[in-house]
């Protein structure tokens, strides 16, 4: 069996079905798995056995990524209002728009005020990670990554507004109980 | 009226724009040296900020293994240094007795928000328990100053942080009556500085 069969065999299926996992359909998926595994059999020389798996999956969701920026349609915030609305219901349509506009500026700019740790941790909390789980990832120690978050969302409000109630990353227990059970 | 749909749409495109501004994915090459410890200081925060940003390859980062790293000799010197010193100033306390403390302060620039607001601490406590939250959650070594207008009137160096606060505790008898400042100095300079009045008692 030539190392490129080798590779098919083993990994194929594996990588398919963690793209399909990650929301790819599944033509997608084989396609992207079939190009990545490809790509890596050229450079097999350089990469360790027993890292395989974690190249082919780096390698995978990078061609996923670039080619979901391909495909991404051309919309835009600024896109006109469809003439046939009623007048007023298009002025609220913009009001409202500029008001999405306006939060999302403002979340930004708090965003950019914080520490990249803190950054990175607020992200992982949307992902529903627990801040134990955040901890080992940033190399922190629990009660730093709850502090932290704890500062941070104190500032997010004062600064960009009360989430409403179903945004459960903005609050220190996140998707998850974090209480110690 | 701002959804949930504006708050998580807010935050993807947080993540979109540090994932350009990292220079877009990581390289397969750079993951690999990343995980195996081979990258330090700003190649290895990028690597870990991508792999963060990109949730399906996020469960990697566990996966890192860490390179011990030694503190240099002078630095691990300093802190022994620093621990016989506080050893030998509390065998020498007079004051042994466990005691409450009278009173509790928190330095915060979240709590008073902004800067050039006076703290007041009334004066003749017997000791004055600080807690100093920095406005940034602080990293590595700090150094710690009291300061009555440009006269120093003790420091610390060499402090690290207990879950991102510092904990300051005063003798009653080493504050008279009169302005301070308190300063937290880090790597890059001042990182906070705090003014307080010690005022007569009434």
């Amino acid at each position: 069996m030539s190392r490129l069969d080798d590779l098919y065999a083993r990994h194929l299926q594996p990588l398919t079905k963690k793209l399909i996992g990650f929301g790819q359909s599944e033509q997608d998926a084989e396609d992207i798995a079939q190009e990545t595994l490809i790509a890596t059999w050229k450079r097999l020389d350089h990469v360790a056995p027993e890292a395989e798996w974690r190249y082919l999956v780096v390698a995978a969701f990078n061609l996923a990524r670039k080619l979901a920026t391909r495909r991404r349609p051309l919309t835009s915030l600024e896109a006109t209002p469809d003439a046939s609305d009623e007048t007023s219901s298009a002025e609220q349509t913009l009001i409202e728009r500029q008001e999405t506009e306006q939060f999302q500026t403002r979340f930004l700019a708090v965003m950019r005020e914080l520490t990249p740790e803190t950054q990175q941790a607020i992200f992982l909390r949307a992902q529903g990670l627990r801040s134990k789980e955040i901890a080992s990832k940033l190399g922190l120690t629990d009660q730093a990554v709850r502090s932290r978050l704890s500062r941070a969302f104190e500032l997010i409000r004062a600064r960009a507004g009360e989430p409403p109630a179903d945004v459960r990353w903005m609050s220190l227990f996140g998707d998850h109980d974090d209480h110690e059970k | 009226m701002i959804t949930k749909n504006d708050w998580d749409d807010a935050l993807n495109a947080w993540a979109e724009e540090e994932r350009e501004r990292l220079g877009g994915p990581p390289s397969p090459e750079e993951v690999m040296a990343y995980l195996d410890g081979e990258l330090s200081g700003a190649a290895a925060e990028r690597v870990r900020a991508l792999l963060v940003y990109s949730p399906e390859l996020t469960p990697l980062l566990d996966e890192r293994v860490e390179k011990p790293q030694h503190k240099p000799l002078a630095l691990r010197a300093y802190a022994v240094a620093a621990t016989v010193v506080l050893a030998l100033l509390l065998v020498n306390r007079p004051d042994r007795e466990p005691a409450v403390a009278s009173s509790h302060h928190e330095f915060s620039p979240l709590l008073t928000r902004g800067t050039g607001v006076t703290r007041e601490l009334p004066a003749g406590e017997r000791e004055y328990v600080i807690t100093v939250v920095p406005s940034q959650p602080p990293d590595g070594e700090h150094e710690i100053e009291i300061a009555r207008g440009t006269k120093r009137l003790w420091s610390a160096g060499g402090v690290h942080p207990i879950d991102d606060t510092f904990i300051v505790t005063i003798p009653g008898e080493f504050l008279d009556v009169g302005t301070y400042t308190l300063i937290v100095r880090g790597d890059d300079g001042v990182v906070d500085r705090y003014a307080f009045r010690v005022t007569p008692r009434r």
